[in-house]
């Protein structure tokens, strides 16, 4: 594709008549509602939207309801019987030891990556075609430069501190873009 | 600058912010409603500017932004048909073209648009997106490389 053929083709997106007075009178009315706003996938989609809100929030009463009912059993079995025995106290102690321990949350601290492709603030040091990053939680994360990346940084003389935000990509690790301070 | 008329602000740029909401968002509907809220802005709040330049530079960060948080909304509408694009393209290579370019990552577009077709230099497109010049040059290295592997390499220059 030649740069002129892709001129051309742009040069042919062009917005409808109408639109400029649909313009002038939202700046007039100050009405700022969607212009398409009576799109039926928009209304499917908030009435979706609301069936799964809806759904997701029945579940997690119900669940809340049933732990709050077993918890009371328990503790009203514990009144009955007093004092428990000694295979009572076993009983009591293999259950909390076969009670799955809690995940330890790596996402923890403000630098912590955002949704596993960005970081946020975190200093970081530029070496060997890698950058190190120290998370607010301790743990280090190390993103790979590629080599055009690298040439890139080598050419504009960036340095680590000079970085902002940085996105990568999850799956290798790899520098996808970032800004600067 | 502030003050300049509507309709005069809009004969100027609304063609050029409209391509740039096409191709961020891939339909006629949500790329109006880019450019309408982008409008509504810059009458809202009237800005100051000191030439045509920062005026332009102003509404393309804007609609930009606008365009970007648009595509993390539940709303985004994820459908996009041939015949819409059929109206902007002028036969079936054309129409290979659009899709080709509106196929390319959000980013990449806007830094391809900005160069190629409105002559923004680097360093201007890095300053008004907030950018480093260094990424700004990988996105278009990346979008032109991508272009020319979708379309194949049968034209003479290369974008």
């Amino acid at each position: 594709m030649t740069e002129q053929e892709l001129r051309r083709v742009l040069e042919g997106i062009r917005p409808d008549d109408a639109l400029k007075d649909q313009i002038e009178a939202a700046i007039h009315s100050g009405k700022r509602k969607p212009a398409h706003w009576n799109r039926p996938a928009r209304i499917l989609a908030l009435a979706a939207s609301l069936v799964i809100v809806i759904g997701l929030g029945g579940t997690l009463l119900a669940n809340r309801m049933n732990l709050g009912l077993y918890g009371n059993q328990a503790t009203a079995e514990g009144g009955a019987g007093g004092f428990m025995d000694g295979e009572s106290e076993q009983k009591s102690e293999d259950l909390i030891e076969a009670a799955p321990a809690e995940k330890e949350d790596i996402t923890a601290g403000t630098d912590a990556p955002m949704k596993g492709t960005q970081v946020f603030g975190a200093v970081g040091a530029l070496e060997d075609g890698k950058l190190r990053f120290l998370l607010g939680d301790g743990s280090e994360l190390i993103l790979i430069l590629s080599e055009e990346w690298q040439k890139v940084f080598e050419e504009e003389s960036v340095s680590a501190g000079m970085l902002g935000e940085v996105r990568y990509d999850p799956s290798t690790m790899e520098l996808l873009d970032f800004t600067k301070q | 600058m502030g003050n300049r008329p509507f309709g005069e602000c809009y004969d100027l740029y609304a063609a050029m912010l409209y391509r740039i909401a096409f191709l961020q968002l891939g339909n006629r509907e949500d790329a109006e409603e880019m450019v309408q809220e982008t409008f509504v802005r810059r009458f809202a709040k009237a800005p100051e500017f000191d030439s045509e330049e920062h005026e332009k530079a102003w509404l393309i960060r804007v609609l930009v932004n606008l365009c970007k948080n648009q595509l993390t909304s539940a709303w985004k509408r994820r459908v996009q048909t041939t015949d819409e694009l059929q109206q902007y393209a002028q036969g079936e290579a054309d129409t290979e073209v659009l899709q080709a370019v509106l196929a390319l990552p959000p980013d990449y577009k806007t830094a391809l648009f900005l160069h190629y077709f409105e002559g923004y230099r680097v360093e201007e497109i890095a300053a008004m997106l907030k950018l480093s010049v260094s990424a700004v040059k990988m996105r278009l290295l990346r979008g032109r490389t991508r272009l020319k592997l979708e379309l194949g390499a049968e034209g003479g220059d290369s974008v």
